[in-house]
């Protein structure tokens, strides 16, 4: 799965080059905190106003400045499960999932593995009811449920506890080989890193090797 | 009409003409970022710094039969000064800076990254404005119209200027209790709508605080 | 030495402060008359040796303000009816009309016609007067009803909450007509007098004074309202002398 990125971000006040290429299913971001890990996922979503260069993800150019291509979040596939889960407040969890997913009254449990993931029991709360945990499985669920052909998870097993983040892992992988996704992960923690990812990229000063 | 359900129906009137331009423009200005942004916000909350009655006066330029939009108007039929209609367009320009400036915070309330998660997660634009914006901001929208209401409820400057006060078409509330002090022994039948206008300000107002509440509640930053 | 230059210096303030000594004369008019009324106080003033404050307002928010017990010795009012009512209530005396007004028709100054008389009005969309509860309202729906036209239109009547906003809609050219006072319609370059209505003996016009509380000097004054200088003063700004 092809990964081409050569973008100019601005990152806390300066512009930071960033280029990188790839042909692995799934990747990991790693590097100091602060270093623009973050900045560079929300660049690939689409959802960074002032990055220039070229995003080229599974042979589909997102974004191209020379050739004037610039796809809109909306239509990049992308799945992205934030740091912070950010669920809609106003919506319950199984609306918030529902919310991600094309055909309306699909069977959730089929597609995503709900029970998987454990949160069937969630599913009529409200997502200011949950914990940390809970709230990052649901974002999880989420992000799957709109069929990506890309995710970006941002630190996704940070707020589960340790059992259940090998568990949680072997789900989201389980669930990226079977339908084809590109997984694109930044995360601290060094077993979920090699749980997750298969090729690392480090962000330092000068910028990706 | 009486001048209590005259000023209702006006007041009401304002409120919801205009909630379309007061939610683009707070939209606007919470979202956006473009050339001529302050200016526009300058206009916008003009005639709150305005003496009502050049608010009028300006309105009565733009509006009026030798007005700027004069033509036009007479053209497609409309009349707006000393028509119910004109206290109605007083009514709505003077209470349009509260009204867009609760929108705009009603707007600003609503995390952006919750718009930016929906955008990956598939939803277009008006999708995203539909289903996570609106639904999130709508009680601080509704405080804004609230707002208007009861500012338009208390309007006499513009309105006198621009609408006149022509019993039963134009002659709210304020312009009534102000024509009842000119006779001697006036002062029933004003403080008798004086109490009412207060009244139904005071409701409105209450009113108004409730929805902020629950608006604070609903479109935190959170989960 | 010390002591008697301190008597003299006592001595000589108080000569000198002969006129600061005398309180005020407090002056309380209707809005209508504050051009022509300035220039009446200087001349009392001169006269008099007593110094006139003036404070200008509507007659009805000045007659409650007095009602109040806002501190005031001359009432100068437009509003025949509160007059009464002040006197009515023990405040006023000496009551005297100093001055009278008449109505005009006005169009606006570059209107292309020029109506001839009241039957010449209900071809014209708008007529602007004031409200009725104000005095120069009513006396302009009074004309109408006495010449039979008031039917005919009050459809067209639109109301101002005073003369000066009637006014204003004839300037700005919303209104094609208008019913004011003679002395409105001077001061305002953009509209011009169509023709005069004749006085309604039933329904005069009229300014009054009347003097609150004991005090001399404020019967000085309303008494000095009817004098030689002062009406010269008023007919100059348009008014009608006193009957």
């Amino acid at each position: 799965m092809d990964v081409e990125l050569d973008l100019t971000l601005p990152i806390g006040g300066r512009e930071v080059r960033v280029a990188l290429r790839s042909s692995a299913p799934s990747i990991a971001i790693v590097g100091p905190s602060g270093i623009g890990k973050t900045s560079l996922l929300r660049a690939i979503a689409g959802l960074s106003r002032g990055c220039r260069g070229k995003v080229q993800l599974r042979g589909t150019v997102l974004q191209d400045d020379a050739s004037k291509i610039l796809v809109p979040p909306h239509e990049r596939r992308i799945g992205w499960v934030p740091q912070e889960a950010h669920l809609f407040p106003h919506l319950s969890v199984r609306e918030n999932i529902a919310f991600a997913a094309r055909a309306p009254s699909k069977t959730l449990d089929d597609e995503l593995g709900i029970t998987a993931l454990g949160i069937t029991a969630l599913l009529d709360r409200a997502p200011s009811t949950l914990s940390g945990g809970e709230r990052q499985r649901v974002a999880i669920a989420r992000a799957l449920a709109c069929a990506p052909q890309t995710l970006l998870l941002d630190e996704p097993l940070v707020a589960l506890d340790r059992e259940a983040r090998a568990q949680i892992a072997e789900r989201i992988i389980e669930h990226c080989t079977t339908h084809d996704i590109l997984r694109v992960v930044v995360a601290h923690d060094e077993s979920d890193l090699t749980a997750l990812a298969e090729q690392r990229f480090e962000m330092t000063e000068r910028g990706h090797p | 009409m009486s001048p209590l359900v005259l000023s209702l129906v006006i007041a009401c009137a304002s409120a919801l003409i205009g909630m379309p331009p007061a939610i683009a423009l707070g939209w606007v200005l919470a979202r956006r970022t473009f050339r001529g942004k302050t200016l526009l916000s300058a206009l916008v909350l003009a005639p709150l710094v305005l003496p009502p009655v050049v608010t009028g006066l300006l309105l009565l330029r733009l509006l009026g039969r030798r007005g700027a939009f004069g033509p036009v108007l007479e053209g497609i039929g409309v009349s707006v000064p000393f028509t119910t209609l004109g206290a109605v367009i007083a009514a709505l320009v003077v209470g349009l800076p509260l009204y867009v400036i609760a929108a705009r915070t009603a707007f600003e309330g609503v995390d952006p990254r919750l718009e930016e998660v929906a955008s990956t997660l598939g939803a277009s634009p008006l999708r995203v404005l539909t289903r996570i914006t609106l639904p999130l901001a709508w009680p601080g929208l509704l405080a804004g119209a609230v707002l208007a209401f009861a500012r338009a409820l208390g309007e006499f400057g513009a309105t006198a200027v621009l609408a006149g006060d022509v019993p039963g078409e134009t002659r709210t509330i304020a312009l009534a209790v102000y024509a009842a002090l000119e006779a001697p022994r006036g002062e029933p039948d004003a403080l008798r709508l004086s109490l009412l206008s207060v009244g139904l300000s005071v409701l409105a107002l209450v009113f108004h605080e409730l929805l902020l509440a629950r608006h604070v509640r609903r479109a935190g930053r959170r989960a | 030495m010390t002591r008697f230059g301190a008597l003299l210096t006592l001595g000589l303030l108080l000569g000198c402060g002969g006129d600061a000594a005398r309180a005020p004369l407090r002056v309380a008019a209707a809005a209508s008359l504050t051009d022509v009324l300035e220039p009446i106080a200087e001349r009392f003033e001169r006269s008099s040796g007593t110094h006139v404050e003036l404070r200008f307002g509507g007659s009805s928010t000045l007659a409650r303000q007095i009602e109040d017990g806002a501190p005031t010795d001359v009432f100068v009012s437009a509003d025949s009816r509160w007059v009464t009512e002040l006197i009515e209530h023990g405040l006023g005396r000496d009551r005297q009309t100093f001055a009278t007004n008449r109505l005009v028709v006005i169009v606006p100054a570059n209107a292309s016609e020029t109506p001839r008389g009241l039957r010449g009005l209900t071809t014209l969309e708008h007529l602007a007067v004031a409200g009725p509860e104000i005095p120069a309202g009513a006396h302009a729906r009074l004309a109408l009803a006495s010449e039979g036209m008031l039917d005919a239109l009050t459809a067209r009547i639109v109301s101002a909450p005073d003369v000066r906003g009637a006014l204003a809609w004839v300037a700005s050219g919303e209104a094609e007509v208008g019913m004011v006072y003679a002395t409105d319609a001077r001061v305002e370059p953009r509209v011009r007098v169509a023709f005069v209505i004749a006085p309604n003996a039933d329904d005069p016009i009229v300014y009054e004074a009347i003097a609150i509380g004991a005090d001399d000097d404020a019967a000085a004054f309303v008494r000095f309202l009817r004098s030689e200088e002062a009406q010269r003063a008023l007919a100059d700004a348009g008014f009608g002398p006193a009957p």
